[in-house]
């Protein structure tokens, strides 16, 4: 075996012919971190691959003057902005909302605030329940293990006892302080009698993990200067590594290969020079993202799979759920010191998460109280409210709002519609010139009446809770970057592209793991959920292992 | 609060820095003891930052204000404003948050920056303090159990009335 252990670049790959890794997983973000760790842990020798490089925590730019400034190009959260070379485009003309990611190891929890909510037991029972959309083929009784284990391995801090979840094992670390805004918020919840909690947090109150305690910068979204916010790359590869796994950084891969008995063979990927390499491996892990993975599968089409792989259904791309999500901004007169972290969610409430057919549409939201940012963002949420975005009035404007004002945002419950798809674009390329995803997703009526009644209520908190005045973003600038349901799981291989095991109905070595095997979006975020789910179908491929039938 | 002292440049800028700090000193200007673009970056250090990571973006609108005359460089934003709101938008917006992120800025707004604050012992217990969280607990659970019977699944958690209705457990 020349396939060497460890992290490198790809340009260094080297193998023989009849080398073969036992696994190879396609992505190093928090679904394929997860699932590294534990078949690494299990004594399989995996192989990563990933388009991006590793990121040092001294290149964020968080707790530097020029952090604001820094949105505008590499640290912007939207790969169109950026358009680093380890980026693809999004080709978005056709989608209401554009999705946001980041590509390197860690993938997208490099920049996520690592808020950290579960799904409630009816995020599965959409169907039996209200008659929409369909159920998962899993329940929550499923998970509840794997979320636990995952709070240990992540880094959670939270406060146990929330009544809006069922009973949970306690947090290894203690909840962040709500901060004078999570406490201003939570007035606010009380005097109208709403359900609020101190929200749960993947950031470090003590020493965990690789992590340091939060010091608050409040800048989680663009990457934590500080090294307390649980990104893969930190908490869960260093120890895949040490287990013996390889990590190929700059690997782009362009197709899984399949040999004539349908079975996944490896892949053919692309260094940052364009030389093409190949692995081989005895089961395929496709862990891209709700975008990255259909792509991938949908590029992969080859004589016998020419529609895409595990395409027989027709879904994959299909059903692209985006938690639209609208944001309020609540403004004060007293001062709250509002730009201190983390964000991170300070309070979160579940009072309208599930449906109520009195509301008029289905589905529900969960609310978050966060930092409402330095002066820039300042501006830009004076300038929402009607106040001048650039001459006179700015700086009082800025005032009115900096250091005095929460945001209060609220994901939203998405439906799945075949309608809102991902495919490749005929003519836009990345950086390696492969094909494109193109997004095409119409937010629907119902999400529109949701995020309606959802802001109204929003309103009546903030202003309890003392707001002298409250602007509405029904959209949020950035999307949270939940791209969801493209190769959604199932029992029944005509409605569904994997089983409920992540493996595909048609190519029974190929398995998915990431946001794309969701049947339903839930209404939080949702990077908990995909790796409870991840680890629980680690752990069905190591106990299967033995039956898993492979290459010749 | 007092104004911050501000030093004046003596030098022009090298291009693009030029023509951005001049943008700049039209869309803010000095007016209520609020000092203007120039004065807050004399030397275009902050600018020169917001270049190097806003740079490809402002291409465009650079180029775009370079195909007229330099003399009229107002005429030429409204223009901009006017025809292409999104890149004047695109322009206004980098060239504020450069503004807006020098030192000078900072310290009239009384803005600290990034800087450590980690909580004091006891911190996250006293925003707690007072029984705050007693009426949420007194509620009780607020989810939805399922439990599969015969024809399917039944909710059989609790559920509170929805907003502003007293009902009963309907599901
Ligand atoms: C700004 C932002 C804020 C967010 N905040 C939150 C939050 O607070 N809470 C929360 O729960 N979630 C949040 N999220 C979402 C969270 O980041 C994702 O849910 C999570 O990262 C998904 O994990 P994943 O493994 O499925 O995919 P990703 O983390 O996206 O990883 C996929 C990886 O695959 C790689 N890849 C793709 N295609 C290829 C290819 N062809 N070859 C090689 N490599 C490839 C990519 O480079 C990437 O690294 C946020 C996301 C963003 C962008």
């Amino acid at each position: 075996m020349t396939i060497k252990r460890g992290t490198y670049e790809a340009s260094e790959w080297t193998s023989e012919p009849d080398d073969r890794a036992d696994v190879l997983i396609i992505g190093s973000g928090a679904s394929g971190a997860t699932v590294a760790r534990h078949l690494s842990r299990a004594g399989m020798h995996v192989v990563c691959l990933e388009q991006g490089r590793w990121i040092n925590t001294h290149e964020f730019t968080g707790n530097r003057r020029e952090y604001e400034l820094s949105m505008f190009g590499p640290w912007s959260k939207n790969p169109n902005v950026r358009g680093l070379n380890e980026d693809y485009p999004c080709e978005v003309s056709d989608a209401d909302i554009v999705p946001v990611m980041y590509n390197a190891v860690g993938g997208g929890t490099v920049h996520y605030g690592a808020m950290w909510p579960r799904f409630r037991p009816s995020d599965f029972r959409l169907r039996s329940m209200h008659g929409v959309a369909d159920d998962w083929p899993i329940d929550w009784h499923d998970l509840w293990p794997h979320y636990n284990q995952n709070d240990q391995d992540f880094g959670c801090a939270g406060m146990p006892g929330d009544p809006a979840f069922p009973p949970m094992a306690t947090p290894p670390m203690p909840a962040h302080p709500i901060n004078d805004y999570g406490r201003t918020f939570a007035s606010g919840m009380n005097k109208m009698g709403w359900h609020w909690w101190p929200a749960p947090n993947a950031i470090a109150t003590r020493a965990i993990n690789g992590l340091v305690p939060c010091v608050r910068y409040g800048v989680c979204e663009s990457g934590c200067p500080n090294g307390s916010k649980a990104s893969v790359d930190i908490t869960h590869w260093p120890r895949a590594l040490r287990d013996g796994a390889t990590l190929v950084t700059h690997a782009r891969v362009s197709q899984i290969m399949t040999d004539h008995k349908g079975l996944a063979t490896g892949a053919i990927f692309l260094d940052a020079d364009g030389t093409e390499h190949r692995v081989r491996s005895n089961v395929v892990v496709v862990a891209a993202n709700g975008i990255g993975t259909p792509r991938l599968l949908l590029m992969s089409a080859n004589s016998m799979f020419p529609d895409g792989l595990a395409n027989s259904s027709g879904l994959v791309g299909r059903r692209l759920m985006l938690n639209p999500t609208p944001m309020q901004i609540g403004v004060y007169d007293e001062p709250l010191s509002s730009w201190q972290g983390p964000a991170g969610q300070n309070v979160h409430s579940f009072e309208f998460y599930e449906t109520d057919p009195d509301r008029g549409h289905v589905l529900g939201a969960s609310w978050g109280t966060m930092p409402s940012g330095g002066p820039f963002a300042a501006a830009q949420i004076a300038a929402q409210a009607g106040k001048p975005a650039h001459g006179e009035g700015l700086v009082d404007a800025v005032r009115e709002v900096l250091g005095h004002s929460l945001i209060l945002w609220m994901v939203t419950g998405d439906l799945p519609h075949e309608s809102n798809y991902v495919d490749l674009d005929p003519v836009l390329t990345d950086s390696s010139g492969l094909p494109a995803p193109r997004v095409h997703y119409r937010q629907d009526a119902n999400s529109d009446a949701l995020i309606r009644w959802h802001l109204d209520r929003g309103r009546e908190a903030l202003i309890a809770s003392g707001a002298t005045s409250v602007i509405d973003f029904p959209a949020m600038p950035d999307q949270p970057g939940h791209l969801l349901g493209t190769a959604r799981m199932g029992d029944d291989p005509s409605t569904s592209v994997v089983d409920r095991y992540g493996r595909s109905h048609d190519i029974s070595n190929l398995f998915v793991i990431d946001g794309s095997v969701f049947v339903t979006s839930g209404a939080v975020s949702v990077t908990s959920t995909i790796a409870a789910n991840a680890l629980r179908i680690a752990h069905h491929m190591v106990s299967t292992a033995a039956e898993q039938v492979v290459p010749a | 609060m007092s104004s911050p002292t501000l030093v004046a440049s003596s030098h022009r800028l090298p291009e693009p820095l030029a023509t951005l700090q001049e943008v700049g000193c039209i869309l803010v200007r000095a007016e209520n003891g609020i000092p203007g673009f120039a004065e807050t970056d004399p030397d275009g250090e902050t600018l020169a930052i917001a270049l190097s990571h806003a740079g490809s973006r402002l291409r465009p609108v650079l180029d775009a204000l370079a195909t007229q005359p330099a003399e009229n460089l107002k005429g030429r934003l409204e223009e901009l404003a006017e025809n292409e709101p999104s890149m004047f938008a695109e322009l206004r917006d980098v060239l504020v948050c450069s503004y807006l992120s020098t030192p000078p800025m900072w310290r009239l707004l009384g803005y600290g920056g990034r800087v450590p604050r980690p909580p004091a012992d006891g911190e996250a217990e006293e925003y707690l303090a007072g029984g705050v969280l007693e009426p949420v607990l007194a509620r009780g659970p607020i989810y939805q159990l399922l439990e599969q019977d015969g024809d399917g699944f039944a909710a059989t958690g609790q559920r509170r009335p929805p907003h502003g209705e007293e009902k009963s457990d309907a599901t």
